[in-house]
This record gives C-alpha cells, sequence and structure tokens, in this order.
C-alpha cells in the first residue's frame, strides 16, 4: 500500500512541475514528505501517554521572469492550487541566482531504512521506558522521573524541472529519559537520550540509565564556583557550543550577505591546528544521512576547517549562484553531519591535568546574544568544578563567557569520543566564569 | 456536513473517560528582504489536528491530516489511552461552551495586495542600509490566518479564528571580524495597520547597531541592574513565569511545596499577572485549548505567591481552579500548560527615581531572549549602559544576567510607573511546541544584586 501511495503521489509531483513549467517557470521542484510515527511516554515516574501520528506535507519552489518563491502545504487534493499560489507570489518573490535545477548526476548509495526499527513495538517502547524509570527510582525515590521512545518511518520524494526524481524512505528511532530532583529551593535537571536509524548496539536503555545516574551522582554536592578565567572540559554533548557558532558562520548565505565573521577569510588560520572540522553525509542511518540536496546537487564529505585553517563555505543553489561560487550539495548551506578529529590524550587524562576548572554539561540561554560574532555568553545549567583533576561538586549560580574562535584557539581535543564516533571532548583555556560574590 | 457536526459524528465512537479532537487550518504569508534583496517570498496552507482520550488518567493521542476517518481516530486514541490509563481520570469540570468567535478587524490584511507589504519593508530595508556600517539587514513581514475548531464529549464546542501579523525588522553592524545587531518587532491580531510608522524605531535599530561596535564589552560582576520595560518583560516571563505553569508542579509533592500560595515571594508593592482575556494582546484568545475561558489569572499578589496556571488535569490534581491556560502552538500537538499575557502591575516611581538611587550599576535594554531551569533564569539584553552616579553612562554590550528566581525576586527594590503593552514578534518556546505568542510587560524595574555575564 506504501509503494502504491509512493507512486501515486510521484504521479502527482511530476504532473504539478509540469503545470508550474506551463504557468511560465523556468525551474520548479516538488517536495513530498508522508511519516508515521507511534510512541509512548512515561511521565512522574509512570506511563502517561501513548501516541500515533501520520502527517504529509509538501513544497513549491519555483522561478520565473528571474524571481524566485514557494509555497507548501499538506493537503494534496490542493496541489495545483498551491502551485498556482507560487506562481503568482513570484511577483513580489526573491531574486533568483539560477535559471534551471541541474539535470540527474551520480549519488553515493546510502541506506536509511531498516526492518529493525519497524520492529520496535508499542509494548517493548513500554517496557524499556519503564525499566528505565524504575531503575532511576532506585538511585533516588524522589526523584521526578521522565521516560520516552518512539519509533518513524518516513517516505520522501523530490522531483525537479531539471529531471530528478528521487524516492527515499528512512527510519529512525528515540530513546531517552529526564530527571528533576527537588530539595527545599534548589532544583537540579538532568537527561540523556538516543537516536539511530536502525536498531543495533546504540539501543540500550543502560545507557541512559548510567549517564543520568553518573550526572545525579556528581551532583549530590553543591561547591563554590571559581570566579575569573579558567579551564573549561566539554563532553561530546557540550562541545557543540564551542563549535556551532564557527558551522553557523560558514553558511554561503550568512557569508555573501555581510553578516558571518569568516567573510573573505578561506585560507586563514581561524581556530587551532589541533582541530579539523569536516562535514559527512554518508554515514548510513546517521541522522544526517543525505544523498543529494533538495536541488537535486549529490552531497560530499567536505573538510570545512583543517587544523584551524578555514577551507570552504557551504553553498546550496541559489547562494552559490548570488557569490558566484560552486554549490556545495548543503541545503541551507549548513552542514549534514559535523564530525570533529580526535586529539593524542584520552578525556579522562585531560581532566586529571585540570588543576582548577570547570566542567561544563548543559547551559541555559545559550546563543541568546551577540553568538553570530561568536560571542558565548550565558548560565552554565549543569555543570561541575574540578580541583586537582577531580570532580568535587556542582556549581550553580554561574555565567560563563568567552568568544568560540578565541577559545578554540586555545583547546586540546581527546583522542576517545562519543557512542557515535563523532565528537571528542575538549577542554579550553580561559573561559571566563562569573559567580555571585 | 460542517466541520462541528464531523467532530462530534466522530465523538460518537469514543469509549473513553474523556476525548477531544481539535482540528485547524492555517494560512501563512511572509516577504522578507535581506539585505539589499528579496531573501524570501512564500505562502502556505496547512489543517490538521489531534484526538486526546484520557482513560483512567492515561491519554491516548492521535495526530492526523485529514478529517476523512476520523472515527478510526477517535476510535484509536480510545485504544491508546486504554493501554496506558490504570488509575482515575481527573480533569476539571468548566461549564461547556459552544460558540463560534470570528475574528475582528480594525484593519484586515487579507485582500491588501503583497505589493503594498512588499513596499513597506522595502522602504524599512532602505532606511536600515543607509546607515553607516550597516552590512546586513533582515526585515521581514508575515502574517497568518489560523482557524481552530475544537469539540469534546463533555459536549464543549468552539471555533475561533486566531489571525496575526507581524513586521520584525534587525540590523547587523559590521567593522573587520566584528559583528553586532540589533532588532524589534511589532505584531497585532486585529489590525495590519500597526506595521506603517516604524520609521523612527526602524532607525533607532540601525544606529544602535553601529553604535554597539564601539561599545565596549559588558565586565562580568554582581551590580544593581535597571531593566527596561522590554527586558523586565522577559525576565518575569522567564524568572516567574514558568515556574507558575502548574505542570511543572502537579505530581512533584516539592515543587507543590516550593510554589505554596500564601508564600512571602517578593516586596509587598510587587504583583504579577497572567491575562489571556486582554483585547488585542498576543497571548489572548476567548477560550484556551481544551475549551476553558481565559481570564486574568494573580501570580503573585502584593509580594505573596497567589496562583498558579492551569490545565484541566492540573487544576483536578491540585485542586484548583482551571484557569484557561491549557494552549497548543498548531495543529498536531497537546495543549500544555502556558502562558498568555504575562506583566508586573504597575508601580509608583518615576523612571528617573530608580536612577537617582544607583551609584554604580548596570541599565539592561531590549531582549534578545531568555530561558528558564524553573529555579534558574537566564535572559539577555539588546544592549546596555552604565550606571553611574545616578545617570545613565556608556552604551555596552553582551548584557546577559542570570539568577535564582526567589532571591532575584526579593531583590527587587524598584517598580517604574511606566507600564505599557505594546505586542511584539516572536514568542515562547517550552516542550518542543515554539513560537508561541505571549505577551510579556513590565514597567521599568531595579534590581539588587543580579549576577551579569562578562568578558
Amino acid at each position: 500500500m506504501r509503494e502504491q501511495m509512493v507512486k501515486s503521489v510521484k504521479d502527482k509531483l511530476l504532473a504539478g512541475v509540469e503545470r508550474a513549467k506551463r504557468g511560465g517557470a523556468s525551474a520548479a521542484k516538488i517536495t513530498f514528505g508522508h511519516s508515521e510515527a507511534i510512541s509512548s511516554s512515561f511521565e512522574s515516574g509512570r506511563l502517561k501517554g501513548a501516541a500515533s501520528t501520520e502527517t504529509y506535507s509538501f513544497t513549491i519552489d519555483i522561478v520565473k521572469n528571474g524571481r524566485r518563491s514557494g509555497s507548501s502545504g499538506n493537503r494534496l487534493e490542493r496541489l495545483d492550487d498551491m502551485i498556482d499560489r507560487a506562481l503568482e507570489f513570484s511577483k513580489t518573490g526573491s531574486a533568483a541566482h539560477f535559471t534551471e535545477f541541474p539535470a540527474p548526476q551520480k549519488t553515493v548509495k546510502l541506506k536509511y531504512h531498516s526492518q529493525s526499527v519497524l520492529g520496535i513495538t508499542r509494548d517493548k517502547m513500554i517496557e524499556d521506558c519503564g525499566k528505565i524509570v524504575d531503575a532511576l527510582k532506585q538511585v533516588d525515590a524522589k526523584l521526578h522521573i521522565s521516560a520516552g521512545a518512539s519509533r518513524t518511518e518516513h517516505e520522501s520524494l523530490l522531483v525537479t524541472s531539471g529531471g530528478v526524481c528521487n524516492e527515499t524512505a528512512a527510519t529512525g528511532w528515540s530513546l531517552g529519559a529526564s530527571v528533576q530532583r527537588t530539595e527545599g529551593n534548589d532544583i537540579l535537571m538532568s537527561g540523556y537520550g538516543r537516536g539511530w536509524g536502525e536498531v543495533n548496539e546504540y539501543y540500550d536503555i543502560n545507557a541512559v540509565i548510567d549517564r543520568i545516574k553518573w550526572e545525579l551522582k556528581y551532583a549530590e554536592k553543591t561547591v563554590e564556583a571559581p570566579n575569573g578565567k579558567v579551564k573549561a572540559f566539554f563532553t561530546p554533548d557540550s562541545i557543540w557550543m564551542l563549535t556551532s557558532p564557527i558551522i553557523s558562520a560558514v553558511s554561503g548565505r550568512r557569508v555573501v550577505k555581510g553578516d558571518s565573521p569568516l567573510k573573505g577569510r578561506i585560507g586563514e588560520e581561524i581556530i587551532s591546528p589541533a582541530m579539523t572540522i569536516t562535514d559527512n553525509p554518508h554515514v548510513d542511518y546517521s541522522h544526517g544521512a543525505q544523498d543529494m540536496d533538495s536541488s537535486g546537487i549529490p552531497t560530499r564529505k567536505q573538510t570545512i576547517v583543517d587544523k584551524g585553517v578555514l577551507k570552504t563555505f557551504l553553498y546550496d543553489l541559489d547562494t552559490a549562484g548570488l557569490a558566484g561560487a560552486q554549490p556545495t550539495g548543503n541545503d541551507g548551506c549548513s552542514p549534514y553531519y559535523v564530525n570533529l578529529n580526535r586529539g593524542k590524550r584520552p578525556s579522562q587524562e585531560m581532566l586529571k591535568s585540570i588543576k582548577d576548572g570547570v566542567y561544563i554539561l548543559d547551559a541555559l540561554g545559550y546563543g541568546q546574544g551577540n553568538i553570530m560574532n561568536g560571542d558565548i555568553s550565558c548560565n552554565i545549567g549543569l555543570g561541575y568544578r574540578i580541583k586537582n583533576g577531580e570532580i568535587v561538586g556542582r556549581i550553580k549560580d554561574t555565567m560563563m563567557a568567552g568568544n568560540a574562535y578565541e577559545l578554540c584557539k586555545n583547546i586540546e581535543l581527546s583522542s576517545d569520543s562519543d557512542y557515535l564516533g563523532i565528537m571528542p571532548y575538549a577542554v579550553v583555556d580561559g573561559l571566563n566564569v562569573t559567580t555571585r560574590q | 456536513m460542517s466541520i462541528k457536526d464531523r467532530l462530534f459524528e466522530a465523538l460518537k465512537h469514543s469509549t473513553a473517560d474523556y476525548c477531544e479532537i481539535r482540528y485547524e487550518t492555517e494560512d501563512v504569508a511572509s516577504l522578507a528582504y535581506r539585505g539589499k534583496e528579496v531573501e524570501a517570498a512564500g505562502t502556505s496552507s496547512f489543517a490538521g489536528g489531534i484526538v486526546r482520550a484520557c482513560q483512567k488518567g492515561g491519554w491516548g493521542i492521535v495526530k492526523f491530516d485529514s478529517l476523512e476517518g476520523l472515527s478510526h481516530q477517535v476510535k484509536e486514541a480510545c485504544v491508546c489511552a486504554a493501554l496506558v490509563g490504570k488509575e482515575k481520570t481527573q480533569l476539571a469540570e468548566v461549564a461547556p461552551v459552544n460558540v463560534e468567535r470570528p475574528a475582528k478587524f480594525v484593519n484586515d490584511f487579507r485582500g491588501v495586495s503583497f505589493d503594498e507589504k512588499l513596499k513597506l519593508i522595502e522602504k524599512y530595508n532602505k532606511i536600515l542600509l543607509a546607515i553607516p556600517s550597516i552590512e546586513s539587514t533582515s526585515v521581514s513581514y508575515g502574517e497568518k490566518f489560523r482557524t481552530v475548531y475544537f469539540a469534546s464529549t463533555r459536549g464543549n464546542y468552539f471555533m475561533e479564528e486566531r489571525p496575526n501579523v507581524v513586521c520584525a525588522y534587525s540590523a547587523i553592524a559590521r567593522s573587520g571580524a566584528l559583528v553586532q545587531q540589533s532588532h524589534d518587532s511589532i505584531a497585532s491580531k486585529s489590525d495590519y495597520r500597526v506595521i506603517f510608522g516604524q520609521e523612527d524605531n526602524v532607525k533607532e535599530v540601525g544606529e544602535r547597531a553601529a553604535a554597539l561596535l564601539k561599545a565596549p564589552r559588558c565586565e562580568g560582576g554582581t551590580y544593581t541592574v535597571i531593566l527596561d520595560p522590554q527586558l523586565a518583560g522577559v525576565f518575569i516571563h522567564e524568572a516567574f513565569g514558568h515556574l507558575s505553569e502548574a505542570d511543572h508542579l502537579y505530581e512533584n509533592p516539592q515543587m507543590i511545596e516550593m510554589m505554596q500560595v500564601g508564600k512571602d515571594i517578593a516586596p509587598k508593592n510587587f504583583s504579577v499577572l497572567d491575562d489571556g482575556s486582554i483585547p488585542g494582546q498576543p497571548g489572548t484568545q476567548f477560550v484556551d485549548d481544551e475549551g476553558t475561558p481565559m481570564r486574568e489569572n494573580y501570580l503573585i499578589k502584593n509580594g505573596k505567591l497567589a496562583g498558579h496556571l492551569h490545565s484541566l488535569e492540573t487544576a483536578a490534581k491540585m485542586g484548583e481552579q482551571p484557569t484557561g491556560n491549557a494552549r497548543a502552538v498548531r495543529r498536531g500537538f497537546s495543549p500544555i500548560v502556558r502562558m498568555t499575557n504575562t506583566y508586573v502591575a504597575n508601580g509608583t516611581t518615576p523612571v528617573e527615581e530608580l536612577f537617582a538611587g544607583v551609584d554604580k550599576g548596570i541599565y539592561a535594554c531590549d531582549a534578545y531572549g531568555g530561558q528558564t531551569a524553573l529555579e534558574m533564569f537566564t535572559f539577555s539584553a539588546g544592549h546596555g549602559y552604565k550606571i553611574e552616579n545616578g545617570k545613565k553612562g556608556e552604551l555596552i554590550r553582551d548584557v546577559v544576567l542570570s539568577g535564582n528566581v526567589f532571591g532575584t525576586l526579593k531583590s527587587i527594590d524598584g517598580i517604574g510607573n511606566d507600564l505599557k503593552m505594546t505586542p511584539k514578534g516572536g514568542g515562547c518556546g517550552k516542550g518542543g511546541q515554539s513560537p508561541l505568542p505571549v505577551g510579556d510587560y513590565s514597567p521599568h524595574l531595579r534590581i539588587k544584586n543580579v549576577v551579569v555575564g562578562g568578558i
């Protein structure tokens, strides 16, 4: 039934692209998505909800008379009407920096869909979340515990006037929990979750339990936070706080529009030679797996920063045209699946060498400032104090500040990484920490 | 068959203690300039909804796009609820409504050409680009017309039209590798023409972005801080509003104790309200998304904790009255407890007197946003000024404030007399539902011992 639905929709999309061309579009593309999901959730330590979802969506993108506009919806019976709306809207559309979507090109064959995910039944979700909740209740009966699991199956279609007609099916699961400990006026929150496109060793309820237990253990005692510039230890789950301003700044759109601090700096050393940042959209079953972008351009593995030197910006088709560059196959001028290189020393050894510093797990208010300049200034959401190489307790009421580029000039990456193998641990020197006097 | 009839027909198939269907249509159009060019022009039209069934306290939820097969969705939601529920359904009783509320416009945006809308944002964009040091701009216009239908097995029915227009503008100034920005917005549910006449505000935004290039960074430390009305509104939303949402409290005895009604929590002249019935405000609806009429709710009254914000379930489980605060950001989402229009009641102190009491401090203005972890909150100013000897001084940047809610509320020692409620764009995020339109307002506030982050 699924195949029939996809075929029927494909025919509609192909007809839709022809309709757009008859309406005067020099280029047109239509994407379609259909998603079915089930989930179960625990709240306050007990089974609370079970949900089912089925949704549809389509987007239309046209170029007419050098102007670009789009429309979207979820009622396929209105596809023609939405195509006509997009054509009409093009009069007030944005300037298009390309005239045609490219012809089909060879792409890497990737795996997105696994029957193993469809084997996750609702009963299994309830059983696994129940085990997580029970295990955490053993840690502390007063913990307020939530847990949830889901599985999704998704089909997508891309049809362009350049002749691309691409169909993919994907699956995904998620599994996670969060806890809240309240004592007097003190609230501690901790949580962890995982997801992937195939059921493998990543689906591990003990990993969820152990992570939360670890965070709770080191948060049992609240200690004084340091003040001033310190060394900061970031985990694979928090290192994004250092890298996301850089990743955002390599957007070709931001560069050509003038609001990226990296404009004009290809070939320059922008961060430490200890750091290499790559984008790899070709990892089977990953959340970033993508064989082509939404214009039909093949994606590729790219080194964005090589040993500290900026190598490339990321361009979608339109932005490449605006910038006079080659498209890199990156939708929204964003990477799909960021990887960092590994360093020389294991993270535990790096931790041991910190005399007085902070261990950052989570931030509060990250990005609500001048992050486009790389300026980080926010609250440490969950963090610990490190003294003489040991975590000595939780810190509260503490702000951290620094510029991501400056911090990444003084950084060491670990030789070990997260379970996905894409992010190491990191220590930076010079994070400014302020706490209540 | 009308949509109302279709909803009630489907509900006949419910086998749960309680079942509701919410179905929505949403039409959106947006135009945006970025730098010298039109960046985006688009329109969308979506429909869909959600069935929620409660059986023995467990919830079954089915999200759908089409009204076809709605009775099947109801049955499935009831099956899910029966699978989950092991206790007793507890949902507060509210007199059922049976009402249809078409939108009331002062000036309707529908029927106005997109040419006119594009010309307006083009004008604002040119004002920004004409300012020296402005490298890039973002000026956007957005309109939305949302129609919400709701029916429940309690006989509740409403249809409400919820339109909105927003015009937002920001300027990015650049000097070498240093980039600074400033922004503002204006919104209305009923009057398209509010987006006109913003030329002076737009120019101020551009000039501020340029000035921030030369402004020094804020030095981290503990300060007496005066918050301007915009930032003070975000402060109260983050610092206290979220903590008042009863879904953070209702099944957590320690949280209920922390937020006990009657607790001394702020100075005696300090009051905070949440009110979804104020006409024309972003968070205002006739009823919430469970059919409970919205109303004025005191959260803090004369310094004492006065109440919480509720859905039907949280109200029943806490033995309190439902308050009309169950809201869903759009189709396909369950309603959860959200704020509507939250504000600090007007004080009596002229603003200049607030400054007079400060030898060394920070005047924090405008808001990038904020976030809360309930007890802890943080919010960031668009810009700030040093306060020296009671006077506003040098412009500074990167002013980010943080605190513990209980300590900070008690440290408020000055409340201005300049409360105004001017709707803006943007919204609140919670539980994956963002941006939900809310109002957050306050007069100027002076607060002692605030931790301010900085280099």
